[in-house]
């Protein structure tokens, strides 16, 4: 027997004419049809309305979605995200659909200021310049020296920077 | 009189890397006089802070660290746990009904990638913030922030009008006392650290 399941995820960010930032998350697959809209309100990035609606077979947890949501308005996206939205939809008893929804809406939105800089420092051929770049932006941020591996004491990158 | 508000320890913090036990040897090495146990939302046993401190001369006080869906706040005077996510009104009235000292942590802290500065965000945009309007001061300088990240908590508590406060954020050893916040009287007991707290008599520095 064959099992055939297909799903198909979108999340669009759409800058409006007010400044704000239009979110669209939209997830369809056999079972189930979700989408949400949040409007995320620079400088600080707050959601400032959320909706949602999951439709055809959603978890029990995640039937009153359209009132379960509205609890990320006023939310910021920003450092300790994952813990807010964790508290507020319940974590892993909650509606894990809604906070996977959010936190993947809120990685669009930073991608969203982030693409242009990756893009630029990706034009750079010459390798030296590259690294150079890179061990420039780990000097001026402290939270990326030991977020990852490539940026752990014994790394080349890290090398003689001594943060 | 030189204390860090804001550390972090192993376990009762799952992300920090430091063992209670180290806190004394280091603080003592850099000189600082004090420091502030300010766990993710979780008070210390008072029984378990004497016996961390022993008679070695560095005093030891409670705080904790909670989140809030506006932002981190550090607590004090507050002899409670909060579990789960509450809104900033919420604990305001939670930490005035109890008399403490609340302190927005690292208000304008940013991403890995990218900071408050790189949104354009002006100065009277940064002093709407939410959070600050539930606060008793902010802390202007941060361990674990960028540079623009504390100038713009600096900037704003200026405008504002709020004593800003220092601390370390630390969860690892090395990090310990790279802010302070330094009192002008002497604190021997939680009591005191309130009081001096509400009194503003303090300034920031460094022990490092």
């Amino acid at each position: 027997m064959t099992l055939q399941f297909l799903r198909n995820k979108v999340i669009e960010v759409e800058p409006r004419p007010d400044g704000d930032l239009s979110v669209s998350w939209r997830l369809t697959d056999d079972l189930l049809k979700a989408e949400i809209q949040l409007i995320v309100q620079p400088p600080e990035l707050e959601i400032i309305e959320a909706e949602a609606r999951l439709e055809r077979y959603p978890p029990l947890s995640c039937r009153d979605a359209s009132n379960l949501i509205k609890k990320v308005e006023g939310v910021s996206i920003g450092s300790g995200l994952r813990k807010i939205l964790a508290g507020l939809l319940g974590g892993t008893v909650g509606c894990s659909i809604l906070m996977d929804a959010v936190l993947e809406s809120s990685n669009a939105v930073i991608l969203h200021f982030t693409r242009p800089g990756i893009e630029a420092g990706e034009t750079v051929a010459d390798p030296d310049k590259k690294l150079a770049a890179l061990r420039e932006r780990l000097k001026t941020n402290p939270r990326l020296v030991r977020s990852c591996i490539a940026f752990q004491d014994e790394s080349p990158i890290m090398a003689g920077l001594n943060l | 009189m030189l204390i860090d508000l804001h550390v972090h320890t192993s376990p009762r913090s799952p992300c920090s890397n430091i063992h209670p036990a180290e806190l004394i040897q280091e603080a003592k090495r850099i000189g600082l006089d004090g420091f502030c146990l300010t766990e993710h939302q979780v008070l210390w046993d008072w029984d378990e802070v004497v016996r961390l401190a022993g008679d070695n001369g560095i005093k030891i006080f409670r705080g904790n660290e909670i989140t809030t869906a506006q932002g981190d706040v550090l607590v004090f005077g507050l002899d409670q746990d909060i579990k789960g996510i509450i809104t900033i009104q919420e604990l305001h009235l939670i930490v005035q009904s109890a008399g403490g000292f609340s302190i927005a942590a690292h208000p304008f802290r940013g991403f890995k990638m990218f900071g408050v500065g790189q949104l354009g965000m002006t100065l009277d945009q940064a002093c709407k913030k939410k959070i600050l309007q539930f606060v008793d001061s902010i802390e202007i300088r941060n361990g674990r922030v960028t540079e623009k990240e504390n100038e713009v908590a600096g900037n704003v508590a200026e405008k504002l009008g709020l004593r800003g406060t220092a601390g370390s954020d630390a969860h690892e050893i090395g990090a310990l006392g790279t802010w302070v916040t330094i009192f002008e009287k002497d604190i021997e007991t939680e009591t005191d650290l309130l009081r001096e707290l509400k009194s503003g008599r303090f300034t920031i520095g460094s022990a490092r």
